[in-house]
């Protein structure tokens, strides 16, 4: 009787081990396993001329990460720090401008609005990041470089890194602004408008309005949304490979810590050193995890008695 | 629902067990390659012709490098035989999965190709591959701009100095003299390759602050001033060359096919001699065939993997081959075929290929490609300092070639 009940117990505790014992299986295939091999690679030697016998050297290539060289990954990563800052920021105030006009009462035609900005999201990325290097910067037929050149001023777009960092950040917007508005919009209609009325009872004014009571109410509902871009922004690859590097360098040197180890590891063939920056980016990324997401820290209020 | 997703899952891995493993029955012989299916097509035609019965399957595989670099050694997901640019053997000899030709295919049957082509398939001393056919880069010209069509036009520049002044006086805003894509590192290297200099000697040292390779930039950068400084892609320099706004291009011969269909009266002709007397000389990619090591160690596979690899050892089928792909075939024979002979193409390419150099193929210079490309743009499109900017990437490129030993 008593091992008949222990069965039982073990069964229903090994049951949902045992549903999910196959796509635990997955995940630890294609995400456990690749991020262990890495994170392996990273405390090797292997390289174009060690490659299948290749051996643990520590931490070399960690220092080799910290040393200073010309195009460093310490660079890289301040590259990529302002990069991400300066998205993040820009992406935010202009999508909830932008989404503070779509919900302004009078506003006509609110639906062509908001499909038309919907329309760089329905684009595939590379190519809307192509059309922008070749339509828009090209310094021969570029619609921009166009009209710069009318009012008398010569612009190069992509060959100095100021203007090129400059270019990517608008490409980057036009890329995910779209959502940005999108999830800004959603959660400004839930806002309940009683909370607008009596704020202005009580003698707010339109600034106030948006600071005190508009941007406290969306912040729980934007912010996973918010995580989710900040990653996206800060493991940018396409736009800066696309546009300053792929398939000719244009002149500028703003790698991203991504476009970096890309090509450390597939141009150089330092497949060790490219493991070791990889794996800093992963750690970055994890602590960053923990840093922003509100879950994370949250956890200890919500089970305080442990 | 989470038990179907598990179950469709495990489905979804089975499957990519097995497939993974097809390849291995010992039945067709894969071939990896990066062509057009016209290319494709000869060579099946040729091995059906020569080899009746055998099964071959060609797989088109678009990054070729990195899935033979991942693969190459494991007989279960690898191909018995690639067809690619030669610039990679060296990269792949020194991973070590490429089978060596001699003993593998008769000399005797490919050795009568373009010296070029031959070189190319060479890595320290060793044969890796049989040339099937090469390309180099052509200067191209509009014959209803400039040359000898009609006599109100101006002559066709032949030396360097020559194509200068050209250029000084027919650039204006909407046309040019003389467009390439110079910070390119492919297009740049026939000025510095004809100057003498070399941005990686035999010994895999880099030479980019040689003083051949300072002198020859620093030379080529009057040029640029004439040129769109700071677009210099491929898309630039053929739309210019399309819209008739640029007189004269160095460009590959694949600008020809779209050229002559946006109805270009287009010239081939030599390349301008620099200074010191020696003409441009650009770098050449040879198209050939390579075997696995890993899939030639059981005899009777190897056997059937020599054998496809001389049925394409054939006139005809390079001759084909270089037509179809608007290059120039590897043995010399296959240049007597019908509509080989004057096919202008292949002429202008053969008459480079007195001139071009095959790209070395040694892993290095993968950096030297890129450090070269951001010694160009900023040299050229920034109008940094010749000898202190060579000076920093040669330093760079030092750097990356120790780590990577």
């Amino acid at each position: 009787m008593k091992k008949k009940e222990g069965f039982r117990r073990f069964e229903r505790e090994a049951r949902p081990w045992l549903f999910a014992s196959l796509s635990l299986l997955t995940i630890l295939l294609v995400v456990v396993f690749p991020i262990g091999h890495t994170v392996y690679l990273s405390f090797t030697n292997m390289g174009i001329y060690n490659y299948y016998d290749y051996s643990l050297i520590g931490f070399g290539n960690y220092l080799d990460a910290f040393s200073l060289g010309s195009a460093s990954f310490l660079r890289s990563l301040g590259i990529t720090i302002l990069w991400t800052a300066l998205n993040m920021a820009l992406q935010l105030v202009i999508a909830y401008v932008l989404a503070v006009l779509l919900n302004s009462p009078h506003l006509r035609l609110r639906k062509l609005y908001k499909a038309l900005l919907m329309i760089p999201w329905a684009m595939p990325g590379y190519v809307s990041i192509l059309l922008w290097k070749n339509g828009m910067f090209n310094g021969q037929f570029g619609y921009l470089s166009k009209i710069f050149s009318l009012l008398g001023v010569d612009v190069d777009f992509l060959s100095n890194d100021i203007m090129a960092f400059l270019s990517c950040t608008v490409v980057n917007l036009w890329l995910a602004l779209p959502f940005m508005i999108m999830i800004i919009d959603g959660a400004l209609q839930s806002v309940n408008r009683e909370l607008f009325e009596s704020a202005e009872l009580d003698g707010c004014n339109a600034i106030k309005k948006h600071l005190f009571v508009a941007i406290p109410s969306i912040v729980p509902i934007v912010s996973p949304a918010v995580l989710i871009t900040l990653f996206t922004t800060f493991k940018q690859f396409d736009i800066v490979n696309l546009m300053t590097i792929s398939p000719v360098g244009t002149g500028a040197h703003i790698e991203t810590v991504i476009v970096y180890a890309y090509q450390q590891a597939f141009i150089t063939g330092n497949y060790g050193y490219s493991g070791a920056v990889a794996t800093l980016i992963f750690l970055l990324v994890v602590l960053s995890t923990v840093f922003f997401d509100p879950s994370f820290r949250k956890k200890g209020a919500k089970h305080g008695s442990r | 629902m989470k038990k179907h997703v598990a179950i469709a899952m495990a489905g979804l891995l089975a499957v990519a067990g097995l497939s993974s493993c097809g390849s291995d029955d010992g039945g067709s012989l894969v071939i990896w390659h990066d062509k057009t299916d016209a290319v494709v097509e000869v060579l099946r035609k040729a091995i059906e012709e020569k080899l009746p019965g055998e099964k071959v399957e060609f797989v088109k595989r678009d990054s070729m490098t990195d899935q033979l670099k991942l693969v190459g050694n494991d007989p279960s997901s690898c191909p018995d035989m690639y067809i690619f640019a030669h610039d990679k053997i060296g990269l792949f000899a020194t991973i070590g999965i490429l089978e060596q030709l001699d003993g593998l295919v008769d000399p005797s049957s490919y050795e009568e190709s373009v010296p070029l082509a031959l070189d190319a398939m060479e890595y320290q001393g060793v044969n890796y591959g049989v040339p099937l056919y090469y390309e180099t880069t052509l200067f191209l010209y509009n014959r209803d701009l400039v040359g000898d069509k009609d006599p109100s036009l101006p002559s066709l520049p032949k030396t360097s100095e020559e194509l200068y002044s050209y250029m000084k006086e027919y650039t204006d805003g909407r046309r040019y003299g003389f467009v390439e894509q110079h910070s390119t590192p492919y297009y740049a290297s026939a000025w510095i390759n004809g100057w003498g200099g070399k941005i990686l000697h035999d010994d895999g040292t880099p030479g980019l602050n040689d003083q051949a390779v300072v002198d020859s930039i620093e030379y080529h950068r009057k040029f640029v001033d004439y040129m769109p400084r700071t677009s210099a892609d491929y898309a630039t320099v053929n739309t210019l060359f399309l819209e008739e706004s640029a007189d004269m291009v160095i460009g590959g011969p694949w600008m020809i096919p779209s050229a002559l269909e946006a109805g270009i009266d287009i010239g081939v002709a030599p390349m301008p001699t620099l200074p010191n007397g020696k003409p441009l000389s650009p770098y050449s990619g040879v198209q050939g065939i390579q075997a696995l090591k890993i899939k030639c160690r059981d005899p009777e596979r190897r056997a059937r993997i020599k054998a496809v690899m001389e049925c394409f050892v054939d006139p005809e089928v390079q001759g084909e081959l270089a037509l179809v792909s608007g290059c120039a075939p590897a043995l010399l024979d296959a240049y007597e075929v019908d509509g080989v002979r004057d096919n202008a193409i292949v002429k202008a390419i053969e008459e480079q290929a007195a001139t071009a150099i095959p790209m070395p193929s040694r892993p290095e210079m993968d950096i030297m490609w890129s450090e070269l490309g951001y010694l160009l743009t900023d040299v050229n499109m920034n109008g940094a300092g010749v000898r202190e900017t060579a000076d920093k990437y040669q330093e760079e490129a030092l750097r990356l070639i120790a780590q990577m030993q």
